[in-house]
């Protein structure tokens, strides 16, 4: 029940603050650091319940709902559901911290954002696949509203964009649902149920398997279907843009995860060595990408790319090692991910006025506390260890070497990936910050960081760090949940 | 009798193509009227002489005196000669609706067994029965009729006192 | 024949049309040197009394039919069927009907009040007998009711050369629709002998139907029916008659009418579809018409700056969907069908209100630009229509998502197992499924009018009357509600249908 709550109060919320009227922005702010604090705290206790009792689905609540095909309103949460419940709190949270200047609209900024939120965590808890399809395309519409309308740049084409690869790639995905509804000959869309009794002939596993993948892996961002993330990424507000780097990317991996991988072993162990040769072009590709971008966005939202290649990857490697290192790179990318954007999208910009990197000037000297919560990001980014980042991008790396059907150079191509992503963090790192100019020699200081600012930072810094330094704290959940995924990827391969 | 059948029905379609194609509205018809008597031939054919009488009495009759009536009293009476009424897709139109029914109405009729149907035999088309089939089982669907009849006199109104003007 | 029996089974229709006739009375007499907006009133006033005790009788039947006595045991040779899902359904006209009437009163086209009142309701009882009708005479009477109550309408702007000019189009494309439907009906009861539908499907199941005269009349009926369900390539009325016509006729056009087609399609062909030997060929023209349908009424969609003919062209796609569930040929499908019926007519409804809303205020026909920045002055008439769209484009929570899926749930369970693409109906679902996608660029170009623009809106504040946003909010709510909760409904249709 404690988990329900997470999505009971984000869709209160935004309902509530739909109606109270825009002028009134503080008591909306506040209203929604509250609701996005609640939800942190939810997923929060879930997460100690978790750790108390490591069970396999917690807090699952079956209702009947629509028996005529087979579904029904059940929702439960394992330790994969939980770390990204507790990610989607942290970004929430932040996302408003670095929202708090916003006053355009503001009351229907948080009723979009918190119906996104509130889709997202519903994603999460469905153990229905009817119930997590309608989550996930809740979260679909209220993204184009944000996007469109609190945007910059090209933001309704970004928008519109967005929204149709997402639609599609939840149709796609639908189509897979309703293939597993016939192909189990369970006629249901319990999940559980579907784990434990769906009986998928191979055949119709090779067949299926790619259809559910690629629908999910649309939203993840994978090549050649990644073309939305940065657009909109860019044209996205900083609040929406965290939430999409951070969280709703994330859906899609998830759905692969728990549906095409959980349900269809033998057709991922069939398709594996293609998609990873996809992931890999997803980190190479992004980084080089990121490397020549000028705009400070762009090279975030194509280091979004790259890094969610990663997490195919490591969905890709099939064995314990990888698909642990995927589940923490989601974890990891969402804090990372969010705090880069945020430091470009809102603390850079709203002191600068622009995101070209060849405009920005000796911004070290002018402000000093914003470029070390960049740099630190970005080392988080880059994987050095002690950031969470190090342990995932392991972990996926030797979940890699392990995987016996990869090819040599799938292995060589991420390392190359790693070393591209050094490149370029170092090298926009150093084009923003360091970079003298001798037209522009003001030395003039910034405003610092206001309240807000630094507390978000605070906040996604922590995790970065408390995860790198001691991984316990989600490999434990995270590995009584895998369990079952690798027990039924065993079997398939027989 | 088939060839009556055949003679009574060329006429019908003539009448009726003649009706759209002709410019000369008031020809229009008296092609029309030509279709109408076609098909009081053919009730004649199948043994339905009141509603052949019928078709004579309305159609022909009235409904073929009012039309020219409503022609007289508007005032171009004969149309744009200038403008082909016929559309220039006609011939495709033509050959697509010719096409069908060769390759589709055809064949199902006359592969199907066209064996003559027993209950029809005893079928006695006569006033009275007509008459009682109305009123008796029938009249529900009558009924409906009367609130057509309705709907058709209100749109009429409508349409009519609108174009005399307030 | 049982007149006593009649009166009570028609008895909800004696109610109304006796209140149409005390309208127009009223209207020609009392009424007579009133200015129009007061006697618009006052006649909408006695039409919705009237529509209300019409109601009222339909719901005493219901609880009479469904309580098991056997007050309406006679169905007249099948003319006047009264079960709990026809007596649902005509209820549920009459509902439409009702709102139909609150939003048509604020914006009578001229000075024939009652008149257009009064067609208004002869076409509810037209759907409402069409519904109820399970004998072939009764079917061709009561469509031909609905469509000259309809042509009426439409033509009702004598004014305006485009309402003409868009009733003309539609009273000769349905004229010749009509003509198609009669061939068939009439081959129908060539090959069966029968004129209710039982027999019919008697006659067909048993195979005493010569096969081949079923598929001619199938066929004749598909085209007429496609017709009066707007699909394509039988769609070319509907655009002009969706845009030059009344706004609340159009609305009308767009859900009474088919609800009532297509709940004569399930009755009709339902049977046909799952007995009949010819049903492969049957099927596979109706798959055409569905996909043409999808296609080009979203491709056409596409490109339109006016709100209504895009409306319109909607309809043609959503036509096109509902055949999937047609097309299924088992009982999910017929559910879905009407479920898909009934959703679709609520949401179109509501969004034709709120544009004839917009469009009596602004005192013009809308395009999409003159929406930009409603959301300021007239945020709850955003909101609403917000969801009547959304549920159009297929978005959860909202009904017209749960409607979809479950066509395609339908049309793919009809045949789950395939061994090549071509069979089954998957490839249909992803045509379909990517028709969405192309349908949500329009619906969300729309509302990004609605809710996105900041600049200064056009309209000013809209001051509805309490009957518009009432009818408006009720719409609403039962558009979620029956996205969040469907099984009710589901569950109904699938008991009384079988």
């Amino acid at each position: 029940m404690i988990a329900l709550l997470t999505v009971i109060i984000s869709f209160s919320a935004a309902s509530i603050i739909g109606f109270i009227p825009g002028k009134n922005t503080k008591l909306i702010r506040s209203l929604a650091l509250l609701a996005a604090l609640a939800t942190f705290a939810a997923s929060l206790v879930c997460y100690f319940q978790y750790l108390a009792a490591n069970s396999q689905f917690q807090q699952v609540i079956d209702l009947a709902w629509i028996p005529a095909i087979g579904a029904q309103f059940k929702v439960g949460v394992d330790g994969l559901s939980i770390s990204l419940l507790v990610l989607t709190g942290i970004v929430a949270i932040s996302g408003v911290l670095f929202s708090w200047e916003l006053e355009d609209r503001a009351n229907q900024f948080y009723a979009y954002y918190f119906a996104l939120i509130g889709g997202v965590f519903g994603v999460f808890l469905s153990l229905d696949l009817f119930l997590l399809f309608v989550f996930y395309e809740i979260a679909i519409v209220p993204k184009y509203f944000i996007i469109a309308i609190w945007g910059s740049g090209k933001k309704t084409y970004a928008a519109m964009k967005l929204v149709l690869f997402s639609f599609v790639g939840s149709a796609v995905a639908l189509f897979g649902l309703i293939a597993l509804y016939y192909g189990s000959g369970q006629h249901t869309f319990d999940l559980i149920q579907l784990m434990q009794e769906g009986e998928f002939s191979e055949t119709f596993q090779l067949m299926v398997f790619p259809i559910l993948f690629v629908g999910f892996a649309i939203l993840a961002g994978m090549w050649p279907f990644h073309t939305w993330a940065p657009t909109g990424h860019v044209a996205a507000p900083t609040a929406a843009s965290m939430l999409l780097a951070g969280v709703v990317m994330k859906l899609g991996a998830y759905g692969c995860l728990r549906v095409a991988i959980g349900l269809l072993p033998y057709g991922a162990i069939y398709w594996a060595p293609v998609i990873g040769w996809i992931a890999v072009i997803n980190i190479v590709y992004g980084a080089l990408i990121a490397l020549v971008q000028k705009d400070f966005k762009y090279v975030i939202g194509y280091s979004s790319v790259s890094h969610m290649g990663f997490v195919l990857l490591g969905l890709a490697t099939l064995n314990e090692v990888g698909l642990m290192g995927a589940s923490l790179q989601m974890f990891s990318h969402g804090i990372i991910g969010a705090l880069l954007f945020a430091i470009v999208g809102t603390v850079i910009y709203t002191r600068t006025h622009t995101r070209q990197l060849y405009e920005l000037h000796n911004l070290m000297a002018r402000m000093p506390g914003v470029c070390w919560a960049f740099i630190i990001a970005g080392l988080a980014s880059m994987g050095l260890p002690g950031f969470s980042g190090f342990v995932s991008e392991l972990h996926v790396l030797i979940g890699t070497w392990n995987q016996d059907q990869f090819s040599i150079w799938i292995i060589i191509l991420a390392g190359f990936g790693i070393l591209a992503t050094f490149t370029y963090t170092l090298v926009k790192i150093h084009e923003a910050f360091f970079r003298a100019s001798q037209s522009h020699s003001t030395t003039e200081s910034y405003a610092p960081m206001t309240l807000a600012e630094k507390a978000g930072c605070a906040l996604l810094i922590l995790f970065a760090v408390a995860i790198g330094l001691y991984p316990k704290l989600l490999t434990s959940i995270l590995e009584p949940s895998l369990a079952p995924i690798l027990e039924a990827l065993a079997v398939a391969a027989g | 009798m088939t060839v009556a059948f055949y003679i009574m029905a060329a006429i019908a379609v003539l009448g009726a193509v003649m009706a759209i194609a002709l410019r000369n509205v008031v020809h229009a018809v008296f092609s029309v009227l030509l279709f109408f008597s076609a098909l009081a031939g053919l009730f004649i054919l199948l043994l339905a002489e009141f509603i052949a009488v019928v078709q004579v009495l309305v159609y022909i009759g009235s409904v073929g005196i009012l039309m020219l009536f409503a022609i007289m009293l508007t005032t171009k009476v004969t149309g744009d000669p200038t403008r082909k009424l016929l559309s220039r897709g006609w011939a495709w139109g033509g050959l697509v609706s010719g096409a069908l029914l060769l390759a589709f109405l055809v064949p199902l009729i006359t592969q199907s067994k066209s064996e003559s149907n027993s209950q029809l035999s005893n079928f006695n088309p006569s006033v009275k029965d007509l008459g009682l089939t109305l009123m008796d089982p029938y009249f529900a669907s009558v009924g409906v009729i009367a609130l057509l009849l309705t709907a058709g006199l209100i749109a009429a109104v409508v349409a009519a006192s609108s174009a005399s003007g307030e | 024949m049982n007149y006593p029996q009649l009166f009570l089974t028609t008895l909800p229709e004696l109610i109304v049309v006796l209140g149409m006739f005390v309208a127009l009375g009223f209207d020609y007499t009392k009424y007579k040197e009133l200015d129009p907006q007061t006697r618009s009133n006052k006649v909408a006033a006695l039409s919705t009394i009237a529509l209300m005790l019409g109601l009222a009788g339909v719901v005493w039947q219901f609880l009479q039919v469904t309580d098991g006595s056997k007050t309406f045991s006679n169905s007249f040779n099948g003319q006047v069927v009264l079960t709990p899902l026809t007596l649902w359904f005509k209820g549920l006209i009459f509902v439409l009907a009702l709102f139909v009437v609150q939003f048509a009163k604020t914006d009578v086209p001229n000075k024939h009040v009652s008149e257009y009142f009064g067609l208004i309701l002869l076409s509810t009882l037209g759907m409402g007998f069409l519904i109820t009708a399970q004998n072939l005479i009764m079917l061709f009477v009561s469509i031909e009711l609905i469509s000259l109550s309809l042509y009426g309408l439409t033509a009702f702007q004598t004014d305006k050369k485009f309402s003409v000019e868009a009733g003309i189009k539609y009273f000769t494309i349905g004229g010749v629709s009509s003509a198609f439907l009669l061939f068939g009906l009439s081959y129908l009861f060539g090959a069966t002998n029968e004129l209710s539908f039982e027999g019919i499907t008697a006659a067909i199941t048993s195979g005493a139907a010569p096969q081949n005269y079923v598929l001619i009349a199938s066929a004749f009926l598909v085209v007429g029916l496609g017709f009066k369900i707007a699909a394509a390539p039988f769609h070319l009325w509907a655009p002009d008659t969706y845009q030059c016509g009344p706004v609340p006729v159009a609305a009308w056009v767009a859900s009474g009418s088919k609800i009532a087609s297509f709940f004569l399609l399930v009755q009709l062909f339902g049977p046909v579809l799952e007995t009949s030997e010819q049903k492969e060929t049957l099927i596979a023209g109706i798959v055409l018409v569905s996909v043409l349908s999808m296609v080009l009424g979203n491709i056409g969609a596409l490109r339109q700056s006016c709100v209504k003919r895009l409306l319109a062209y909607s309809s043609i796609a959503h036509a096109g969907y509902i055949l999937i569930g047609l097309v299924a040929a088992n009982e999910d499908g017929s559910i879905s069908v009407l479920f898909y019926a009934v959703i679709y007519s609520l949401a179109t409804l509501g969004a034709f209100a709120t544009i004839g809303i917009i469009d009596s205020r602004l005192g013009r026909e809308a395009q999409i630009d003159d929406f930009n920045g409603t959301w300021k002055q007239n945020p709850g008439l955003s909101i609403l229509f917000m969801i009547f769209i959304l549920s159009l484009a297929g978005i959860p929570p909202l009904s017209g998502f749960f409607g979809k899926f479950y066509l395609f749930m339908a049309a793919i369970g009809s045949q789950p197992e395939i061994a090549s693409w071509s069979e089954g109906f998957y490839w249909l679902v992803a045509v379909a499924l990517l028709m969405s996608a192309v349908s949500l660029f329009y619906y969300v170009k729309v509302l990004k009018a609605f809710l996105v623009s900041a600049d200064t809106p056009k309209l000013p504040s809209i001051q509805i009357t309490k009957a518009e946003g009432a009818g408006l909010l009720l719409l609403a709510v039962l558009v979620v509600y029956l996205g969040i909760y469907p099984t009710g409904l589901v569950e109904f249709i699938a008991a009384s249908l079988g």
